[in-house]
């Protein structure tokens, strides 16, 4: 169910409209380029993107022409996002060899792995098949990436989900972002959730939140000191869990210290509707609230790292709006040779693509400087299979889109890669500033993809 | 936790009668120490408890408890008479067995922080706006109008000890003092109050169940929980909330240790309406309900079903008629799997058919055996238009046997058959599933899930399909209790098999300990203490007498100071 708004005492006849922004400090760009920032000063942001199950090869992955990599053809799934194939970099190639190294079946140790790096920790929980496994084994890249370029953003990184936490809640194949190893974050699947929590305090006047933020910081500073008598008596493993928790609340104690500089381009959007958001009926309509609120929060510069996650890894969904009824997973796990059950998997596919493209659409229809937000943002789209009918991790789907601030060529479709995956997450981590030459399980990584940028 | 056994043809990991989930198979599964002790499954032996009689006490490592977001929601309904749910607004507990307060799994991150920091902001406003009036009588003893710094810190002790479950320490009443005065000075008497209570509502004596290191005490050495600490681990457990004035008044005169009276309280928490929350919580957990709300039926396979408020009414359907068997109906574990009763909606009712007893239950049309054969449940483990005889094996097997499976081959084709009219479901999975590569596996798991065959894909009745009679027949194999073995006629003659059998007591005794204990039950050192609550279980099978036999194990009245490691 959704949240209570708490604050619709401020936003009375505003439901459904855009507000007007009260007199907050707005910035637009830094003098100079440094880390995090592309050369003209804009902010760099990071997205992930993901939908499970693998793809279908034939209509997912481009016919390359004998012009090089930028020249390709989209294949049909990809047909929605044609006006953006400029934008794309089609990563064919990348092998999910991490993923395999542990415990878990394939949909586990994906979703541990895509954006981690590292193969899971034994556990108890039991997956599709009965196999058992625990927690994904480190910190996820975006996490990594939010450390340094969101470090003084309000949010250090915003999750989003679309049905992520469908079928049975928070265990391993529902969760792809760590900020540890066996810290799983939780994407919120609740458009008036994340509205409450990201937006709700914009539409405060500045006298009001000036307010607010005196009283927050006197509490959490009076929460902040109850940790130290307790960790002194408490047991090893609660000390672990009671220090990390003083750490995130030192966090947002910093992070609410100092009035927020919006971005030029923000506008608070008004309050979702609230219905349903865990159900095949409205998926179609979630999904665009949530990128609407992740390209919001991206203008306001309240935070610089997001995700959207689809579904997840058990995805028994249905997708009534396209007529197609058959349960994800079985649909994923069809044979080669039926036709049908591809022809529906792939209209599911051509919808993702669709929203893929939405996304774009709203990123780049942000100046910013000579081009627009999207040229800023690097958007990383994964899955936690290649291929749903043989589960392997070989060849899994990467696609990119934006330039993070024009630092590599885009419009290219990069073949025949055959590399660990951990490679992108390693380019990823060099777009944003950050040197390091491994990422995740080093055994499983030989640095950046050559070539790439 | 032990490994898989890496095929079926050894038969599925068991569950022991240590009442673990991995551990001793019944052919040559990884030595653990319960092996040579698992004898309980030879009902009408003297129970197993030959090593479990020394005075030596074992227990697991349990770790602190962060409330989970039913406990949350429920503990400031007592706390501010608040019912607005707040906690619902959390993000999802991440968990690895079937119950949302395992201790290692719920943690807390970035965004609980920041919603537990806007949750209290709503909690005091409303609390405010009500003069404090929803407050605990006594918690705010003077006119809020007119209160005072001596006000403020009465409030501090009677409100805190509430809310931390025991009376504040000298260093943290000072701690929130210092928050008090300064906002009093500033802001005047009320809104120091709103700042006050919503850093109590922030702190990790409230959010977490922090059971402290005695003085004095050594790593490894076990010792007994504390009176406070007894009144949360009772109250958490049989009642879903903090504890109740009674039990914090049991624990500040010292009379919540002995077992007779951790009995005496848990008799009288069993009676109270919270008791039956708790009861609707574990059911909805061990029986997978919160997945109902994600689940879709197609509509033109069922006209007239709502599917708007199904899913909800489902949930609420199975927690009804799991509250009425434990309290209202015989109160057995017999009882919750061969009773018939069903509770329903009104719309639901008049979807089913079904013929209302005047009671509040309803009569479903065919023939129903108990919580197996639940409407919701059958609809729960089917596919949108047609039943899956596989996840109801595996669900049986997984829950109602503790059992876990190996996993399929990678490389085969595991799609369901596409619908065929001119053969039963049941033909089709058999045809789907017989190739070698499959048949080691689903031999396990589809015995199990064809009794239920006469249930379609929301849990109606039928005696055929498309014409073609239902075959109901299944088998159950790879169990400990050699009763058990053995061919079964249908869902409701399963259920009378189950219920007789230890596998399935040693099995629900295993889900309730791991709800009771926010832990899978350590397969060693809390041996004894599953042993003799499935004892217990065997005698009475009562479900309520298992409740309190948990309550007065050594897993449940004991610890052991955790210094890491080794």
């Amino acid at each position: 169910m959704s949240r209570r708004i708490y604050r619709r005492r401020f936003l009375q006849g505003a439901g459904g409209l855009s507000l007007a922004l009260p007199l907050l400090n707005m910035h637009s760009q830094r003098a100079g380029a440094e880390p995090g920032y592309s050369d003209d000063g804009f902010p760099l942001r990071l997205i992930l993107f993901l939908h499970p199950n693998g793809i279908w090869p034939a209509t997912w992955w481009p016919t390359a022409g004998a012009g090089g990599q930028t020249d390709f053809q989209l294949g049909a799934s990809m047909a929605p996002m044609e006006a953006y194939k400029d934008r794309l970099t089609i990563l064919d190639g990348l092998n999910m060899t991490a993923a395999d190294a542990g415990p878990g079946e394939p949909h586990q140790s994906g979703m541990g792995a895509v954006w981690t790096g590292q193969p899971l920790q034994e556990g108890d929980m039991v997956g599709g098949d009965g196999s058992l496994a625990g927690w994904g084994g480190g910190i996820s890249v975006d996490q990594e990436i939010a450390a340094s370029i969101g470090a003084d953003s309000l949010f250090s990184s915003l999750e989003f989900g679309v049905r992520a936490s469908a079928f049975g809640g928070g265990e391993v194949r529902s969760r792809m972002v760590y900020s540890g190893a066996a810290a799983p974050l939780s994407p919120d699947d609740d458009p008036v959730s994340g509205w409450n929590r990201i937006f709700a305090d914009l539409t405060l006047s500045p006298s009001e939140m000036a307010e607010l933020r005196a009283k927050r910081l006197s509490i959490l500073d009076t929460v902040d000191g109850q940790f130290s008598t307790l960790m002194a008596r408490a047991g090893v493993e609660d000390r672990q869990r009671l220090e990390q928790h003083a750490a995130l609340v030192r966090d947002l104690e910093l992070r609410l210290a100092e009035e927020p500089v919006l971005g030029e381009a923000c506008v608070v959007p008004g309050v979702p509707p609230s219905e349903p958001f865990d159900d095949a009926n409205t998926m179609d309509r979630i999904s665009q609230r949530q990128i609407d609120l992740l390209v919001m929060s991206l203008a306001c510069d309240v935070t610089r790292v997001g995700s959207v996650q689809y579904s997840n890894g058990r995805n028994h969904t249905q997708f009534p709006w396209l007529g197609s009824m058959t349960d994800g997973h079985e649909l994923s796990h069809a044979g080669d040779d039926l036709v049908d059950s591809w022809n529906e998997w792939a209209t599911r596919e051509h919808w993702y693509c669709e929203q893929f493209a939405y996304l774009m659409q709203q990123l780049d229809s942000i100046p910013e400087g000579e081009g627009t937000m999207l040229d800023n943002t690097l958007i990383v789209w994964g899955n936690e299979l290649a291929k749903g009918n043989t589960h392997s991790h070989y060849r899994t789907p990467f696609v990119m889109a934006g330039s993070a601030g024009g630092q590599f060529e885009t419009g290219r479709y990069l073949q025949g890669l055959d590399q660990p995956h951990n490679n992108l997450l390693v380019s990823m981590l060099n777009l944003f500033g950050n040197d390091a030459q491994t990422f995740g399980h080093p055994e499983h990584c030989t640095g950046p993809i050559s070539g790439l940028v | 936790m032990g490994l898989c056994v890496p095929g079926c043809y050894e038969g599925a990991t068991s569950a022991a009668a240590s009442g673990t989930d991995s551990g001793a198979s019944d052919s040559d599964g990884p030595g653990s120490a319960s092996d040579s002790e698992d004898s309980s499954s030879e009902t009408g032996d003297p129970p197993p408890s030959a090593a479990c009689d020394s005075d030596e006490v074992q227990v697991g490592l349990a770790r602190m408890r962060l409330l989970t977001r039913y406990e949350y929601d429920n503990t400031v309904l007592a706390l501010l008479g608040d019912t607005s749910s707040p906690a619902q607004s959390f993000p999802p507990e991440n968990q690895s067995t079937a119950f949302e307060n395992n201790a290692s799994d719920h943690q807390v991150t970035k965004d609980t922080v920041r919603r537990y920091l806007d949750v209290a902001e709503d909690l005091a406003a409303t609390a405010r706006t009500a003069g404090f009036q929803t407050l605990p009588e006594g918690t705010v003893p003077c006119d809020v109008a007119t209160g005072d710094a001596a006000c403020g810190s009465a409030f501090i002790a009677s409100f805190g000890r509430r809310a931390f479950r025991r009376p504040l320490e000298a260093d943290e009443q000072a701690l929130f003092e210092t928050l008090f005065t300064t906002e009093f000075t500033s802001r005047g008497f009320e809104e120091a109050l709103a700042i006050t209570l919503q850093a109590i509502m922030q702190s990790p004596q409230f959010l977490y169940r922090i059971e402290m290191i005695p003085e004095g005490a050594s790593v490894g050495e076990v010792v007994a929980v504390t009176d406070y600490e007894a009144a949360s681990r009772l109250s958490y457990f049989l009642a879903a909330t903090t504890p109740d004035a009674a039990l914090l008044d049991a624990a500040a005169a010292g009379e919540l240790n002995t077992a007779e009276q951790l009995e005496a309280q848990a008799r009288r928490i069993l009676e109270t309406p919270e008791a039956r929350l708790a009861v609707r919580q574990f059911h909805r957990q061990w029986l997978g309900l919160s997945a109902l709300q994600s689940v879709t039926k197609d509509p033109a396979a069922f006209p007239g079903l709502e599917l708007d408020t199904a899913a909800a009414d489902w949930s609420q359907s199975v927690q009804d008629f799991t509250e009425h068997v434990v309290f209202d109906g015989g109160g057995t574990f017999d009882d919750l799997l061969q009773s018939d009763a069903v509770f329903l909606s009104p719309a639901l009712a008049e979807f089913y058919g079904a013929t209302p007893n005047g009671d509040g239950s309803y009569t479903m049309p065919g023939e129903r055996a108990g919580l197996l054969t639940q409407p919701a449940l059958m609809a729960l483990y089917a596919y949108p238009d047609r039943s899956s005889p596989i996840a109801r094996g595996v669900w049986v097997r997984q829950r109602m046997l503790c059992q876990t499976l190996p996993p399929p081959p990678d490389d085969v084709d595991i799609e369901p058959p596409s619908v065929d009219p001119s053969a039963t479901t049941r033909e089709q999975f058999a045809e789907h599933t017989s190739e070698p590569a499959c048949a080691g596996c689903h031999v396990l798991i589809d015995p199990l899930g064809f009794p239920f065959e006469h249930y379609d894909a929301v849990g109606q009745w039928r005696t055929d399909e498309n014409g073609l009679a239902i075959d109901a027949s299944g088998e159950f194999s790879g169990v400990t209790d050699e009763d058990l073995v053995g061919p079964v006629d249908d869902a409701v003659d399963m259920a009378g098999k189950l219920a007789q059998s230890s596998d399935f007591r040693d099995c629900a005794t295993e889900q309730w300990f791991t709800f009771a204990l926010g832990r899978l039950p350590d397969e060693v050192a809390d041996e004894c203490s599953l042993l003799q609550a499935s004892d217990v279980v065997a005698e009475s099978g009562d479900i309520r007498d298992l409740l309190v036999a948990i309550v007065v194990s050594d897993a449940f009245r004991y610890r052991v100071v955790d210094g890491g490691e080794g």
